[in-house]
């Protein structure tokens, strides 16, 4: 393939994972990463740290535009983000140590478990009265916004904040060790385990992504991970990718886009799994 | 939105669209160069194992960066590397510029748990960067 036609296709995947991860509200790098090294052949490594970046520049455009609409909420996000960064860290760290067919290991079966993540958000509009919990009231973490869809302000409060931080230290390992925003696994924590509505946890999640990914990126760039010709057109195309994911997703119903890409991410968290433990498809 | 959201938020998006532009600024300026020098992009390096060693052409530390602009004329990988570096720091900047607003209004708990989070951060950049 000719240099430019190359860096061309990088750039338009990009734009469709970043549309498709904006739709699915998984941020993009989740898809990104196995596709640059399975179509492309990209060297995983220069793959995750493009997914890195591109999860940074994706983060600023969505954190930017919830915080203006008031669905992000930034002290839970602040709040989680103390345990995510320090899962990063230690993520990032672990890189070097852990075999590229590991990682794609765990990056299907990361991929597998988003599925069922996107499987959860079809059924749910929202959580139930949450139980008094003493973390989530000290820490004010609670909130309301306006909901468009159901056109009234809906109020909210977190609860089992313990066990939504450990779901968060989780996903800061995954976002260090696979290069991606992970976050998916941070919408499951906050929808999941701290009953928060799924509009906000979307939101917060986009907020933080970035703070996470930020966190261990200091560590990729270090390590030469990010190569220019790579990561420029990946940056572009996915944040221009998620801005037209936004304004598509607004004329969809979620039920529909979602169905259309489960079997997608079924499909490459299949392939993942299978690279991971040796077996090559042809 | 309160005037913490609004601070973060605008940090947030002017440091995106500005990181992104000064690295397909260099992009672009590494693109002209090669096809000056009849040199290929080479693209090639990212199709290789990268544990076989570090491709020339990735800047690793800020001193570099500052040296590849500071010759004249200047590099243009090392804009696109500082398009990376500003992108990098944009969220953890959005943190930084947090902190003292809860302080301002009080907020002594949520400029503590501010604080904790610049901190991972910005210890990984420097280790990162030996």
């Amino acid at each position: 393939m000719h240099q430019l036609t190359f860096l061309f296709a990088i750039f338009a995947t990009s734009v469709a994972a970043g549309t498709a991860g904006a739709i699915l509200g998984l941020g993009g790098g989740i898809l990104l990463v196995p596709i640059l090294t399975m179509v492309f052949g990209i060297d995983l490594h220069y793959a995750m740290g493009a997914s890195i970046i591109s999860v940074i520049a994706t983060s600023s455009g969505a954190a930017a535009a919830y915080l203006r609409s008031g669905l992000s909420n930034i002290r839970v996000g602040l709040f989680l983000a103390m345990a995510t960064v320090t899962g990063a860290v230690l993520g990032a760290s672990l890189v070097g140590v852990v075999s590229a067919r590991a990682l794609e290991l765990i990056l299907g079966l990361a991929l597998a478990y988003s599925v069922l993540v996107t499987f959860r958000q079809l059924r749910l509009e929202l959580p139930e009265e949450p139980a008094y919990d003493p973390l989530a009231m000290k820490f004010g973490l609670e909130g309301v916004y306006y909901d468009r869809v159901l056109d009234r302000e809906v109020k909210y409060r977190a609860t089992r904040v313990g066990h939504g931080l450990a779901a968060m230290f989780g996903a800061g390992l995954l976002s260090g060790l696979l290069g991606i925003g992970s976050g998916a696994f941070k919408v499951l924590a906050m929808d999941y385990f701290m009953r928060l509505p799924m509009k906000v946890s979307t939101a917060t999640s986009n907020f933080m992504i970035g703070i996470t990914a930020a966190a261990s990126a200091g560590i990729y760039f270090g390590r030469g991970d990010m190569h220019p010709l790579l990561v420029t057109p990946v940056a572009v195309g996915v944040l221009a990718g998620a801005y037209l994911g936004t304004h598509v997703m607004a004329r969809m119903r979620n039920t529909t886009v979602r169905k259309l890409f489960v079997p997608f991410i079924l499909y490459l968290a299949l392939s993942m799994i299978l690279r991971g433990l040796g077996v090559h498809l042809s | 939105m309160t005037a913490v959201e609004r601070v973060a938020a605008r940090v947030l998006l002017w440091g995106g669209v500005l990181s992104i532009g000064l690295m397909l600024i260099g992009l672009i300026g590494y693109g002209v160069r090669s096809a000056e020098r009849r040199q290929p992009l080479n693209v090639e390096r990212l199709l290789e194992n990268r544990e076989h060693g570090q491709a020339a052409d990735v800047f690793t530390s800020l001193v570099g960066i500052r040296r590849g602009l500071a010759q004249w004329p200047a590099d243009p990988v090392a804009l696109t590397a500082l398009g990376m570096v500003m992108l990098l720091i944009t969220p953890v900047f959005a943190v930084a510029v947090m902190l003292p607003a809860f302080a301002r209004h009080g907020d002594l708990r949520y400029a503590s748990i501010s604080a904790g989070s610049l901190a991972a951060p910005v210890l990984s950049f420097f280790f990162g960067n030996g």
